[in-house]
């Protein structure tokens, strides 16, 4: 009989060893496992921090494409499509007020021009009413000449007047004839000119009037994409803000390894405590005093507050504790940041 | 171009109806009409272009004549009805800023 209860104790004594050290192995891997878990966390959080950095980047980009999207730059100046299209329609403006101008100044020409075709032909005509005249003239001196003929010696001196006036007409008829060609030819220069100032004043505005609309309509499309443009970047900028703000919550969210480091130290340095108790009290009798001892022992291990309440809550919870044993433990703290 | 015109002595206005197209062959009879500018009992002179179907750049340059004889002589000169062709001339010549049109 003793030696069967000799050999009881021993397997007890061995049962308990061998738990000591599957305690103090679990002690000893439960923090490398929260290690293991932080170390990922951490990987990830900066992965994550990583892309929230890269989205925000991304939105700043496009923010600065949005910026500049609707300007061009001319001149180490930027101007808005607007301003461009203002610029483009003055000078387009000032083209045709110009046309207009040179348009107006010849056809005012056109009308001197005519005044001046209507005088010359005054000339023409005065001339042919010299020439008239002087054939008149002629006439009368030829008769004037027979009649001093038959005169006799009394008419010789009216003859050599009739022959003069002969020589005048003559010479006044010539002169009209002459004045009448230039008349003629200035007339002919004139109208000549009068098509070079209808080719002048005639200027095809056609081409100005498809240039303009054109150009509105070019200007009209290119406002309307760059707004549409500017629209889906905006957008895309709110969603590259989002999704930075998205991974900014996964990262405080993988903040739990702080925690999950924190209640596998516990863990780990109640199963410490527990193991070497247990290895202390190997041959000692375990009554109810060693056991009120060994949890206060435990329990003055425990740094996390909660982790202290839970494990006193299950204590009392199955009768190993007084209910008011612990009431006084003060709630400090070495380590309780999340 | 065909120009047809009515006076009426009450009120001093010639209204003056132009259609078909406007350009530089028809300088001579638009002088016709300028000339109105220049009389004493001519207050004003109306131009109905609703038929008129093309105006070319000597035209524009007959008006802007039309206008400067209207400045000169104190005259009012009103232009009615403009469209198609000769209203997208009149927009790029910028002829509402220079002209009555109505």
């Amino acid at each position: 009989m003793q030696n069967s209860s000799e050999s009881e104790c021993t397997d007890i004594a061995e049962a308990i060893k061998c738990s000591i050290d599957v305690m103090n192995f679990v002690a000893k891997i439960l923090p490398e496992s929260a290690k293991t878990v932080e170390n990922a966390s951490c990987k990830l959080s900066k992965q994550f921090k990583d892309l929230a950095g890269s989205a925000a980047m991304q939105s700043e980009t496009v923010q600065d494409l949005v910026a500049t999207m609707g300007t061009i730059p001319i001149n180490n100046q930027v101007i808005s499509l607007d301003e461009f299209v203002a610029i483009f329609n003055s000078a387009l403006d000032d083209a045709v007020n110009k046309l207009l101008f040179v348009s107006k100044k010849s056809l005012e020409m056109v009308y001197g021009m005519t005044d001046t075709i209507e005088s010359v032909q005054d000339i023409e005509r005065f001339s042919r009413e010299i020439q008239l005249i002087t054939k008149q003239t002629h006439l009368l001196a030829l008769n004037a000449g027979i009649e001093a003929a038959q005169a006799g010696e009394k008419g010789k001196g009216f003859s050599v007047v009739a022959d003069e006036v002969k020589i005048v007409s003559t010479k006044i008829s010539k002169l009209s004839q002459a004045m009448n060609l230039r008349a003629k030819d200035v007339n002919k220069r004139i109208k000549d000119n009068y098509e070079v100032l209808q080719e002048v004043a005639t200027i095809d505005m056609e081409s100005n009037l498809h240039v303009k609309e054109r150009l509105d309509s070019l200007m009209h499309g290119l406002v309307r994409q760059s707004n549409q443009a500017m629209e889906i970047m905006r957008e895309s900028v709110d969603c590259s803000k989002n999704i930075s703000q998205v991974i900014q919550g996964l990262t405080i969210e993988l903040q739990f390894q702080d925690r999950n480091s924190q209640i596998a130290e516990n863990a780990s340095l109640m199963l410490g405590k527990s193991a070497e108790i247990l290895a202390n009290k190997q041959q000692a009798s375990l009554n109810s005093d060693n056991l009120q001892i060994f949890h206060d022992e435990v329990i003055g291990e425990i740094k996390l507050s909660e982790i202290r309440q839970r494990y006193i809550e299950e204590l009392q919870k199955e009768g190993l504790v007084k209910h008011d044993r612990y009431n006084h433990v003060e709630q400090s703290e070495e380590i309780e940041l999340f | 171009m065909e120009i047809s015109k009515q006076f009426d002595n009450t009120i001093g206005n010639y209204d003056i109806r132009i259609n078909g197209k406007f350009t530089f062959a028809d300088n001579a009879n638009f002088r016709i009409i300028l000339d109105h500018f220049e009389e004493d009992k001519v207050r004003q002179i109306t131009i109905f272009a609703g038929n008129l179907e093309f105006v070319d750049s000597a035209a524009l340059g007959m008006l802007l004549i039309a206008r400067d004889k209207a400045i000169k002589y104190n005259k009012k000169l009103i232009l009615i009805g403009v469209n198609g062709q000769v209203k997208k001339m009149f927009e790029l010549a910028h002829f509402d800023r220079l002209f009555n049109i109505e």
